[in-house]
C-alpha cells in the first residue's frame, strides 16, 4: 500500500468525507469486477459492490491495516453476498435459480452482444454453487492463501480448502464430460 | 475441451476471467460529489440511528426502574423474595458449571 493510500485511508478513519469518497472511488473497479465473477450476475454485483460502500462508510474505523485496503472491501463484499444467499434460502428454490439463471443471461448477453464466445469454462463456473466459486476465484485468481480466505469467509482453512478441491473436480468434470 | 492438469484449467479459467473482466472495464464508478452526498447522508442516517437506539433504551431502563420501584413500594416481600432466588439461580447455575468442569478434567 503506498503512502498516498495509507494517508487517505487515515484522514478518512478521522472523518475526512472527501478522502473517504476518493478511496471509494478508486476501488469501485476493483470491487465491482470482483463481485461480477462471483455472482456472475452484473445487477446483483452493482447492489451488493453499493451496499459494501454503505458498509465501509460504517465501519471505515475498524480498519486495521493488517491486510490491503482492497482485501478488506471484498471481505465485506463476500459476507454480504453469504447474507444475501442466505435470505434467498428462505425464499423457493425455484425463485432462487431463476434470479440465478437471469444474472447468467445478462453475463452471457455482454459477451455475444460483442461478438464474443461464451466459454465452457465460463459456463461451468457458472454452474458452480456460490460458495465453490467464491472459494476458487479466491484462492486461483485472487491469491489468497487458504487461512485468509477463511478469515475473510468466516469459515476454517480446512473448508476452504475442500471447496476449492470440490469446485476444481466439479469444473474438470463438467469440462471433460462436454468433451465426450 | 479437455483438460489433463489442474494448471492447465487454472490457466484457462484464469483467461476467462480476465477475459469477463475486459468485458466490464466501462463500469460506471460513481462520481466524487455523489459519493460525498452518500457519505453525508449515511452519517446523518447512522446519527439519527444512534439516537433512535439510545432513546428506546432509555425508556426501557426507565419502564423497568419503575417496575422495581413500585414493587418494592407495594410488596416489598415479593421483591426481596425475588431478588434472592435470582442471586440463588445464578449462584447454583456457576456451582454446577463449575462442577461438570471438574468433571470432565478429572
Amino acid at each position: 500500500m503506498g503512502d498516498g493510500m495509507l494517508e487517505k485511508i487515515s484522514q478518512a478513519q478521522q472523518g475526512d468525507a472527501a478522502a473517504l469518497a476518493v478511496l471509494l472511488r478508486e476501488h469501485y473497479p476493483f470491487l465491482y469486477k470482483y463481485l461480477i465473477k462471483a455472482t456472475l450476475d452484473p445487477l446483483l454485483a452493482e447492489e451488493i459492490a453499493q451496499d459494501t460502500i454503505v458498509r465501509c462508510m460504517e465501519k471505515i474505523r475498524t480498519y486495521n491495516g493488517s491486510s490491503a485496503f482492497s482485501s478488506w472491501l471484498i471481505t465485506i463484499a463476500s459476507r454480504l453476498y453469504i447474507d444475501r444467499k442466505r435470505r434467498w434460502k428462505r425464499e423457493a428454490k425455484w425463485q432462487q435459480e431463476q434470479a440465478q439463471e437471469q444474472g447468467i443471461r445478462r453475463v452471457r448477453w455482454r459477451f455475444e452482444s460483442r461478438n464474443l464466445e461464451w466459454s465452457d469454462v465460463l459456463d461451468a463456473l457458472s454452474r458452480l454453487s456460490s460458495a465453490q466459486r467464491m472459494a476458487v476465484l479466491l484462492k486461483h485468481y485472487y491469491g489468497y492463501g487458504y487461512d485468509e480466505i477463511g478469515e475473510m469467509l468466516e469459515i476454517p482453512s480446512g473448508t476452504v480448502k475442500s471447496r476449492v478441491a470440490a469446485g476444481l473436480a466439479h469444473l474438470r468434470k463438467e469440462l471433460n464430460e462436454d468433451e465426450v | 475441451m479437455r483438460f489433463n492438469s489442474d494448471e492447465e484449467l487454472l490457466n484457462k479459467l484464469s483467461a476467462e476471467l480476465e477475459n469477463l473482466d475486459m468485458q466490464y472495464a466501462d463500469v460506471s464508478i460513481p462520481s466524487l460529489p455523489e459519493l460525498e452526498q452518500l457519505i453525508a447522508a449515511e452519517a446523518v442516517e447512522r446519527r439519527r440511528r444512534r439516537r433512535k437506539e439510545l432513546l428506546l433504551f432509555l425508556l426501557l431502563a426507565l419502564v423497568l426502574l419503575g417496575i422495581v420501584i413500585a414493587t418494592l413500594s407495594s410488596a416489598p416481600v415479593l421483591y426481596w423474595s425475588l431478588q434472592a432466588l435470582f442471586l440463588l439461580t445464578a449462584l447454583g447455575s456457576l456451582g454446577a458449571r463449575r462442577l461438570r468442569l471438574r468433571r470432565k478434567e478429572s
